[in-house]
C-alpha cells in the first residue's frame, strides 16, 4: 500500500469511527474532536510528504497507479485543501450550537463535512475517470446533506433540492463526454488523452464535442457563466459553513482537475476550445462583478464575486507557450495557478471565517458602523476585501500580479483588458462594504452579541497574518512554490 | 537604511498616534508634528552638504542608493534611491505635512487618532513614491498610498464625501491597473530584448525598449500618471475630493498627490519611452493647453470657494503638462519649479478656505464677502497667495510658468499662444476669488467672536509667503538641483553642461 494513500485513509476511517460511535452515544463534542484529531493527523501526514516529494529532483510523480497519481503538485493541492478545511473546521463547534440550538443532533454534519473532504482530496488526486468520477459524486453527495441540513430553513431545503438536481446534470454531461473520450482513445486514464491523434477514430468534431461536454460539467461546478444561476441562491439558503466549502474545497478540487485535464490532453490545440474557455473567462468577469454591484446581502455578494475570480483564474488555462515572450515557461503558468489557488482560498476563508463571527449580520447595511465598535473584526474584514480587489500588500494583489505577469508574456491582450474593465468593476462592490462598515452607526445595541473572545482574535490575526503577511513578504510562498512546481 | 528609515518614521508615527487616542484625544496630534520631525533627521546630512554645492551632483544621479532583496522569483528587489528632484519633492511634502497638521489642529476634533494615522500613512506613502526606484516597489507605493487618503475623505469629509472619496479610489485604481499592465508588459519587453528580467529602474534604463508595443506601454504609464496629474479627460474627480475632504486632506491632495503624477512623467514615461514620447508629445501638449484654458473657465463660474481652487489646480496642472511634453529643458526646469510653487500657493489657499469655513460655516462666494473688515490679517494672506496663483511676477509660479512657455515656444508656437491665455483667464478668476471673499459688501453679520488667525496660523502662512518669494527672487538654486543632465533624457544634448 502506498504511503500517499493516508491522509485520505486517515479522513475516511474518522468518518467510520464517528458513523459507528452515533450507534452508542451521540457526543457533539467527541465527534468534534475525532474529525479534527483526523483532520490534523492527514495534515501532519501531507506535511512529511510534501517534504519527501519535494526533494526529488525533475519533478517525476513519485507514485501513479492506475487510477492516482501523486507527486508533488498534488500533494501540494492537497496539502491547500486540508488547510483550508482545518481553517473551517476550527469554527465549526460553536456555529453548529449557535445555529441549532434547539436540536442537539449535530454529529452528522462532521460525518458529511468529511466525506466531502475525502471526496476533494481524492480528486485532486485522481488520474483516470473512475477515481475522479467517485470523488465528485462522494464530495456533491455530501454537499446535498451538507446544504439542505438545517431541514427547517425552507431556503436550506430549495437550496438542497437545487443542489442535487443541477450537479446530477452535471455529473451526466461529464459521464457522457468521457465516454465519447473513451470511443476516441479506448482507455478512461488521464495519461491516455495525451495519445497522439494520427491514429484518429472520431471525426474532430466529436472529440471536441466531448471536451465541450466535460467543460459543462465542470464550469457548472466552478459556477462559471453560463452556468452560474445557482451559486447565488445557495449561498444564501445553505448554512454558511457550507457556503464555505461550495466556495474553497469543490471549487479548488474540480479547478485542479479541469487544469489536469486541459494541460494533459493538450486541450489547447483546439481553436475553439481556446475560444470557448476566453469567453467564457471574460463574460464571468464582467456578469459576476457587474451581478455583484446589484446585491445587498454579503453572501450574495461573494458568490458573485467568486464567479468573477474564477473567470480570472481561467487565464491561466489559456497560457499556451507557442508565442511566448519569455520567462514565463510551463512552470512559471503553474506557479501562477497555485499561487492563485492559494491567495483566493486562504482569503475566502477568511471572509468566511468573519461572517461566522457576526452570526446576525447578513446585509450590507447590517454592516453599518461596525468599525466603530468591533475594530478587529472590522479592520479584518476590510484587508480582505481589499485582497479581494487586488489592492497592493495583500495576498490577492500577489496573485493577480502573477497572472498579469502570465498574461502579459503570453500577449494576451483581450483577456488583460476585460481583467482589467472587470477589476474596476468589482472595486465598486468591494469598497461598499468597506464603506458600510465605515459609515456612523444608527443602532448602539446591534452589535453587542458578538462574541470578541481571545479564539476568535486569535482567528482574526491569523487570517491577518497569512493574507496581510504573505502579500507584503511574498518570497518564502513564491519560493515554496517555486520549488513544488520543480 | 537612511531612506528606509525615513519612510518608517511616518508609519510608526501613525501607529502610535493611533494607539495614543485613548489615553488623550490631544496626544494624537502631538505625535504626528514630533513624527514629522523627525522625519527631517535622515535628511540632514543631505542638507549639510548638497544644496548649494552642485559638484556632488555633477558625477552621479543619485545621492543615495539602497537596494535589498525583495521577491526573488521576479528580481523584484526593494531599491530605494535619492537624487535632486526627488529631494525637492520630499522636501516639499514634508513641509506641506506639516502645514496640513497646523490646519487640522483645531479643525478634527473626532477620532483624532485613527485621523493622525491616516494622515502620516498617506505621506509616508508619497514618500515611498517619489524614492522607489523599483517599479514594482513604485507601483505598490503608488496605490497603497490611496487607501488612508480614501479613509481621510470618506471619513471625516463634508457633505457628500463618500461619494467623493468613492470617485476618487475609483479613477485612480483605473489608472494604476492600467500601470500594472504596462509595467509587466515593459519588464516582459525588455527582458525579451536584452535577457535581464527586472524591474530596476537603473538597469531599464539603460536599454530603452522600442517597437509597436513601446508605443503602447508608454500611453499605459501617460495615462496613470494623467489620471493623478490630472489631466483634462480624468479630471473630474478631483473637485469632487477636494470639495469633499478636510483642509488638511486637501492641503495633501493639492501639495503633494497631484505631484507624483507629474513626477512619474518626468522620471519614468521621458526617461523609459524616448521614441514613444516624442510621438506622443504633440498630443499631450494639446491635452495640457485645453486643461490649462478649461481648468481656468471652470474656475471662473464656480460659487464654491474649494472648488474654485480645484479647478484652478486643474488649470495650474495642465503647465506641467505642457512643461514635461515640451521636450526642452527649460520647459522641463519650468514643470519642476510649477510642481513646487502650485504646491504651496495651491495648499496655502486651501488652508485659507478651511479658516473662512472654520469660522463661518459656509465656503459659498455668494454668501462671502468683505472679509477685509473683520479678518485683515487672513485676508491679506488670501491676498497674497491669490496674485501668486495668477503668475505675479517675483513670485514662483511666475518663474515657472515664464519657463514652460519659453520652452514651449521652441516646436509649438500656436500651442503656446493658447496656453499664454491661461495666464489672463488665471488673473480672472484669481481676482474674482479676492473681490468676491474679501472686498465689497460685507454681507455675514458682524461677530467679534470671530477672531483673526492666531500665532500657529499666521506662522504657517507667513512661512509659506517667504518660501513663494523665495522660489521668485532666487530660483537657480531649485534648478540646480534638478539633474536634468543626468537623467538620460533622449532631447537633452549630452554637451550642455551646468551652465544653465
Amino acid at each position: 500500500m502506498n504511503v500517499y494513500y493516508y491522509p485520505a485513509f486517515i479522513v475516511m476511517f474518522a468518518a467510520l469511527l464517528i458513523l459507528i460511535q452515533l450507534c452508542f452515544k451521540r457526543s457533539h463534542v467527541l465527534s468534534y474532536i475525532t474529525s479534527g484529531l483526523s483532520l490534523l493527523a492527514a495534515l501532519i501526514m501531507q506535511i512529511y510528504l510534501q517534504t519527501h516529494s519535494n526533494n526529488l529532483i525533475n519533478n517525476q510523480s513519485i507514485s501513479s497507479d492506475v487510477l492516482f497519481v501523486f507527486n508533488a503538485e498534488t500533494s501540494f493541492v492537497s496539502l491547500l485543501l486540508l488547510m483550508v478545511v482545518i481553517i473551517i473546521w476550527a469554527q465549526l463547534y460553536h456555529w453548529l450550537k449557535t445555529i441549532n440550538e434547539q436540536n442537539e443532533q449535530n454529529e452528522e454534519y462532521y460525518l458529511l463535512f468529511l466525506l466531502t473532504t475525502m471526496g476533494g482530496l481524492i480528486m485532486v488526486s485522481s488520474n483516470h475517470f473512475a477515481s475522479f468520477f467517485l470523488g465528485l459524486e462522494l464530495m456533491s453527495l455530501s454537499f446535498v446533506g451538507l446544504i439542505a441540513y438545517c431541514g427547517h430553513d425552507q431556503k436550506a431545503q430549495e437550496a438542497g433540492i437545487k443542489y442535487l438536481i443541477l450537479s446530477a446534470i452535471a455529473s451526466a454531461f461529464i459521464l457522457m463526454g468521457a465516454a465519447l473520450l473513451y470511443l476516441q482513445f479506448g482507455s478512461l486514464s488521464f495519461s491516455a488523452l495525451l495519445q497522439d491523434s494520427s491514429s484518429q477514430i472520431l471525426p474532430q468534431w466529436a472529440i471536441i464535442t466531448a471536451i465541450i461536454f466535460i467543460f459543462t460539467g465542470l464550469f457548472f461546478k466552478l459556477s462559471l457563466v453560463p452556468c452560474h444561476l445557482w451559486i447565488a441562491d445557495l449561498f444564501e439558503g445553505a448554512p454558511l459553513v457550507t457556503a464555505a466549502m461550495l466556495a474553497t474545497l469543490s471549487k479548488l478540487a474540480v479547478f485542479i482537475i479541469l487544469w489536469r485535464l486541459v494541460t494533459l490532453g493538450h486541450w489547447q490545440q483546439y481553436q475553439i476550445i481556446i475560444d470557448i474557455i476566453s469567453i467564457v473567462a471574460i463574460t464571468s468577469m464582467f456578469i459576476g462583478n457587474f451581478l455583484g454591484l446589484l446585491q445587498k446581502k454579503l453572501l450574495r455578494l461573494i458568490a458573485y464575486s467568486s464567479i468573477a475570480h474564477f473567470g480570472y483564474l481561467l487565464i491561466v488555462l489559456l497560457l499556451i507557450n507557442n508565442h511566448a515572450i519569455s520567462f514565463s515557461s510551463q512552470s512559471f503558468n503553474e506557479q501562477t495557478l497555485f499561487f492563485y489557488l492559494v491567495a483566493y482560498l486562504f482569503t475566502l476563508v477568511g471572509v468566511f471565517s468573519v461572517f461566522m463571527q457576526l452570526p446576525k449580520i447578513k446585509t450590507l447595511d447590517d454592516l453599518s458602523g461596525l468599525f466603530w465598535h468591533k475594530p478587529v473584526i472590522a479592520i479584518t474584514l476590510m484587508l480582505l476585501m481589499l485582497s479581494l480587489a487586488g489592492i497592493p500588500l495583500t495576498l490577492g494583489f500577489m496573485a493577480k500580479f502573477y497572472l498579469v505577469m502570465a498574461a502579459v508574456s503570453q500577449q494576451l491582450w483581450l483577456v488583460l483588458t476585460a481583467l482589467v474593465i472587470s477589476s474596476i468593476i468589482g472595486l465598486f462592490y468591494y469598497l461598499r462594504v468597506i464603506m458600510a462598515m465605515l459609515k456612523t452607526p444608527v443602532d448602539e445595541l446591534k452589535f453587542s452579541d458578538i462574541k470578541s473572545d481571545g479564539s476568535s482574535l486569535s482567528l482574526n490575526l491569523l487570517i491577518l497574518f497569512l493574507v496581510i503577511g504573505f502579500g507584503v513578504f511574498p518570497s518564502s510562498l513564491s519560493q515554496f512554490i517555486q520549488q513544488v512546481t520543480g | 537604511m537612511s531612506l528606509f528609515i525615513l519612510i518608517s518614521i511616518p508609519l510608526m508615527g501613525g501607529l502610535l498616534a493611533w494607539y495614543s487616542e485613548r489615553f488623550n484625544a490631544d496626544l494624537p496630534k502631538k505625535i504626528a508634528v514630533i513624527s514629522l520631525l523627525m522625519c527631517w533627521l535622515p535628511l540632514i546630512p543631505l542638507l549639510n552638504s548638497m544644496p548649494f554645492d552642485t559638484s556632488a551632483l555633477g558625477t552621479s544621479q543619485w545621492l543615495i542608493n539602497e537596494s535589498y532583496s525583495w521577491i526573488p522569483l521576479f528580481n523584484i528587489r526593494a531599491h530605494l534611491a535619492l537624487d535632486g528632484l526627488s529631494f525637492l519633492l520630499i522636501v516639499l511634502t514634508l513641509l506641506m505635512g506639516l502645514v496640513a497638521l497646523s490646519s487640522a489642529w483645531h479643525e478634527i476634533t473626532k477620532r483624532t487618532g485613527l485621523f493622525y494615522l491616516n494622515l502620516l500613512w498617506t505621506l509616508a506613502g508619497v514618500l515611498g513614491v517619489f524614492l522607489a526606484i523599483d517599479l514594482f516597489l513604485f507601483f505598490v507605493f503608488w496605490e497603497v498610498m490611496l487607501v488612508p487618503m480614501y479613509f481621510l475623505i470618506s471619513i471625516w469629509g463634508y457633505e457628500h464625501r463618500h461619494y467623493a472619496a468613492f470617485k476618487f479610489f475609483i479613477f485612480t485604481q483605473a489608472g494604476g491597473l492600467l500601470m500594472l499592465i504596462s509595467l509587466c508588459a515593459l519588464v516582459g519587453i525588455h527582458y525579451q530584448q536584452t535577457g535581464i528580467l527586472s524591474f530596476d529602474y537603473i538597469i531599464l534604463i539603460q536599454n530603452p525598449i522600442s517597437g509597436d508595443l513601446a508605443f503602447w506601454v508608454a500611453l499605459g504609464f501617460t495615462i496613470a500618471f494623467l489620471v493623478k496629474l490630472p489631466a483634462l479627460p480624468f479630471h473630474s474627480w478631483l473637485p469632487d475630493a477636494h470639495t469633499q475632504a478636510p483642509t488638511a486632506a486637501s492641503v495633501i491632495l493639492a501639495a503633494v498627490l497631484l505631484k507624483t503624477g507629474g513626477y512619474g512623467i518626468i522620471r519614468f514615461v521621458l526617461p523609459l519611452f524616448p521614441d514613444a514620447s516624442i510621438q506622443l508629445a504633440p498630443f499631450m501638449m494639446f491635452i495640457g493647453v485645453i486643461g490649462i484654458i478649461y481648468g481656468a473657465m471652470m474656475a471662473f463660474v464656480q460659487t464654491d470657494l474649494k472648488r474654485l481652487v480645484a479647478y484652478s489646480s486643474v488649470s495650474h496642472m495642465g503647465f506641467v503638462l505642457l512643461g514635461c511634453f515640451a521636450l526642452n529643458i527649460y520647459a522641463l526646469q519650468g514643470a519642476v519649479m510649477q510642481m513646487l510653487a502650485h504646491g504651496i500657493s495651491t495648499s496655502a489657499l486651501f488652508v485659507l478656505v478651511g479658516m473662512i469655513q472654520h469660522r463661518y460655516h459656509t465656503r459659498d462666494l455668494n454668501e462671502l464677502g468683505g472679509l477685509w473688515i473683520n479678518l485683515p490679517k487672513l485676508s491679506a494672506f488670501g491676498l497674497f497667495f491669490g496674485i501668486a496663483s495668477l503668475g505675479m511676477p517675483s513670485l514662483g509660479n511666475f518663474v515657472a510658468e515664464f519657463l514652460i512657455l519659453v520652452g514651449s515656444f521652441e516646436h509649438y508656437p500656436k500651442l503656446t499662444i493658447l496656453a499664454a491665455s491661461g495666464l489672463i483667464l488665471a488673473a480672472v478668476y484669481s481676482l474674482l476669488l479676492i473681490y468676491k471673499t474679501f472686498f465689497g459688501q460685507t454681507k455675514l453679520p458682524h461677530d467679534n467672536k470671530i477672531a483673526d488667525t492666531n500665532t500657529k496660523e499666521w506662522c504657517t502662512l507667513i512661512s509659506m509667503c517667504f518660501i513663494l518669494i523665495y522660489l521668485g527672487l532666487h530660483p537657480q538654486p531649485f534648478f540646480d538641483l534638478v539633474p536634468v543632465t543626468l537623467m538620460k533624457l533622449s532631447f537633452i544634448p549630452a554637451d550642455i553642461g551646468a551652465s544653465l
